[in-house]
């Protein structure tokens, strides 16, 4: 059977370029999500990771690099958690302009996330001139997730990370109101997920907290009726495990 | 489902009072075309006294209309026309086909557009009788919400039945995903999955209205689905307002610039896909007040009484639940309701007569009339002016 845009038969490579067109035209996120995929490779790499924990030449080179690794961070985790904030925008767009719609929406909101990963890194950098961030730290920060998880301003939050609003059809005004959208979703994930992704900086940006928290994230947003209680109980378990490598782990 | 446990609960009332068992909850076909009463409230919600002299419990003192016998709302309020030609129950992605039933949402109800069904009479109904329906916290505290929604549920029937290819989702989330939690008429704890009251004729309910009878034309070819399920056109944005209009009960207007299709609609003109429709969509409704009705118009000539062109008319916003849907808490964003009209025969008239300007579209709402006799409910500055509803944007969608 033909679909409702295709010319060729189920056959030959005019119809896979086809299908493959219409595909990307039904998933505009597809840039962002390889965004998220390569920084997940970044995250990865293991020269990154190491690189990471042998800075200490300084507060200046020690907080930068910790913006940088934030910044992976964040686009590793959050931009799957937007996508049907970027779908929306691509489809209230101009079909010629989607594409700059979302790259307007993403810039802002990786805009207010840098802004908080700014404060948090020198925050880090100045605690690790003094204090050892060990994993009994990472578990009480995990445990304070857990506990945000389960507050009325929490769940507030995260509907307010799920607004729309009227975007200019075109012109400045649209470019504009696409980084103020994108601003304002960030600014709603972050209070959403702060307590999350400061206790994955703490942990120094290691690649398991990482891919649970991604996964808790996930399920929150994209569950029909998510459960906080399993939500914040995950949270918990991984608090536990961190608190468990502090006590048990070789010294 | 609701609606299941409600009759039982008041049959068990009425049983042990000596009534008959067979009780059935009765609905309110305010759309029946054979019956110039139909929008009346029936006569046993609107007597001041029962039979035997003690207040009747079926008059709802704060309803907007209806309570004097007059009908409630207008034509337009119960037209079932456009939620009975919906060739799907869920909605087109965004911008396209608002669906007899709504679109699939996850817990946030993100940007979700009411379904046709839910709008037009739905919504319109609601607000028409006003007082505790026009609210979503108050409407079943008013008896004739229950007749409303049976009447609704058996909507639900005449679209299933009308076109073979008018079928419910068979998605599983939808289906069994969410058991909803009621008391039954013993007053213990029951749970309900939608997946057990798709047949109403099936048990456990075991319906059987009166009539169920289509009352439109049966679909014409252009009408009956386009495409199968699975390859819904992708609705393409081809124009939208830049600035945001507030509607304050007095005719209100929104422009816009169409511009050509870029995209799948283009494609799809090219290769003759389909005939094409167009969606106007009103978008990011918000409201603080109780808000009354608004009739779309598109492209009324300046200065022209909106009414005398019923060739322009696209569709009605009730309002039902905007103050509602407006509040950001922790159940909701608070982006306000989404409307969805097709004008595509709208267009193609105005195109056909050579009066279509796509560089200026004229989007107009035009306020319907509160129920004057018995507005003695609303509060006083209800009565004097109207809350102010604010429209984010209106675009058009190919699709």
């Amino acid at each position: 059977m033909k679909s409702w845009l295709t010319k060729s038969e189920p056959s030959g490579i005019g119809f896979a370029v086809c299908e493959a067109r219409l595909w990307l035209w039904r998933h505009p996120e597809w840039w962002s999500l390889g965004l998220s995929g390569a920084a997940w490779l970044l995250l990865v790499v293991p020269a990154a990771s190491e690189r990471h924990h042998h800075v200490e030449v300084g507060l200046w080179s020690s907080w930068t690099t910790e913006v940088f690794h934030w910044s992976v961070m964040v686009i590793a985790m959050m931009v799957p958690l937007i996508v049907d904030s970027i779908r929306y925008v691509a489809a209230r767009s101009l079909w010629a302009r989607r594409h700059r719609a979302i790259l307007g929406f993403v810039a802002g909101y990786l805009g207010a996330w840098l802004g908080a990963g700014i404060l948090i890194s020198v925050a880090l950098s100045l605690l690790r001139q003094h204090v050892s961030l060990d994993s009994m730290i990472m578990g009480g920060a995990f445990a304070l997730a857990a506990v945000w998880q389960l507050t009325k301003a929490k769940q507030r939050a995260v509907r307010s990370c799920h607004r729309t609003v009227p975007l200019a059809p075109q012109g400045w005004r649209a470019d504009r109101d696409c980084l103020r959208y994108g601003w304002m979703i960030g600014g709603g994930c972050l209070t959403s997920c702060w307590a999350l992704m400061a206790a994955c900086a703490l942990a120094g940006h290691s690649l398991w907290p990482m891919a649970c928290a991604t996964l808790i994230g996930l399920g929150e947003r994209y569950s029909v009726r998510p459960d906080q209680r399993v939500l914040a109980g995950a949270l918990a378990t991984l608090a536990g495990l961190c608190v468990a490598m502090a006590l048990f782990s070789p010294r | 489902m609701y609606l299941f446990y409600f009759e039982q609960i008041v049959t068990a009332a009425i049983v042990k009072l000596g009534g008959p068992s067979d009780w059935a909850l009765p609905y309110w076909n305010y759309s029946d075309g054979n019956n110039e009463d139909s929008r009346r409230l029936p006569a046993a919600f609107i007597a001041q006294k029962m039979p035997d002299g003690s207040p009747n419990p079926l008059l709802v003192q704060a309803r907007d209309e209806g309570n004097n016998g007059n009908p409630v709302g207008d034509a337009a309020d119960v037209d079932v026309s456009a939620c009975l030609g919906e060739a799907a129950f869920p909605a087109a992605s965004t911008g396209g086909d608002p669906g007899f039933g709504g679109p699939q949402t996850t817990f946030h109800h993100s940007g979700g557009v009411t379904g046709s069904l839910e709008t037009t009479p739905h919504g319109n109904m609601h607000v028409a009788v006003g007082g505790w329906m026009g609210a979503f916290n108050t409407a079943a505290l008013d008896p004739i919400f229950w007749l409303h929604h049976a009447n609704i549920d058996r909507l639900w029937n005449v679209w299933r039945q009308r076109d073979s290819k008018h079928v419910n989702p068979g998605d599983s989330q939808w289906l069994t995903g969410v058991a909803f939690q009621f008391h039954d008429a013993s007053g213990n704890a029951a749970s309900m999955t939608s997946g057990q009251v798709v047949d109403s004729t099936a048990s456990p309910l075991l319906y059987k209205y009166e009539d169920e009878s289509d009352p439109l034309p049966q679909p014409t070819p252009s009408a009956v689905p386009r495409f199968a399920m699975a390859e819904r056109p992708i609705p393409e944005m081809v124009g939208a307002s830049s600035e945001p209009v507030t509607l304050t009960g007095q005719p209100a207007h929104a422009r816009m610039v169409v511009h050509p299709p870029t995209g799948p609609a283009r494609e799809a003109r090219a290769v003759g896909a389909a005939p094409r429709k167009i969606y106007l969509n009103i978008e990011n409704v918000t409201g603080s007040g109780r808000a009354r009705r608004y009739s779309v118009y598109l492209n009324v000539p300046e200065g022209s009484d909106p009414a005398n062109h019923a060739e322009l008319y696209a569709g009605d916003l009730p309002m039902f639940g905007v103050v509602e849907s407006s509040r950001a808490d922790e159940r909701q964003p608070g982006t306000g309701l989404h409307y969805r009209l097709d004008v595509t025969k709208i267009i193609d008239a105005l195109e056909s007569k050579g009066a279509w300007d796509p560089q200026n579209v004229r989007v107009t709402f035009a306020p319907k009339p509160w129920g004057s006799a018995e507005k003695h409910a609303l509060s006083a500055a209800d009565r004097t002016s109207d809350h102010e509803i604010h429209v984010g944007r209106v675009s058009l969608y190919y699709a």
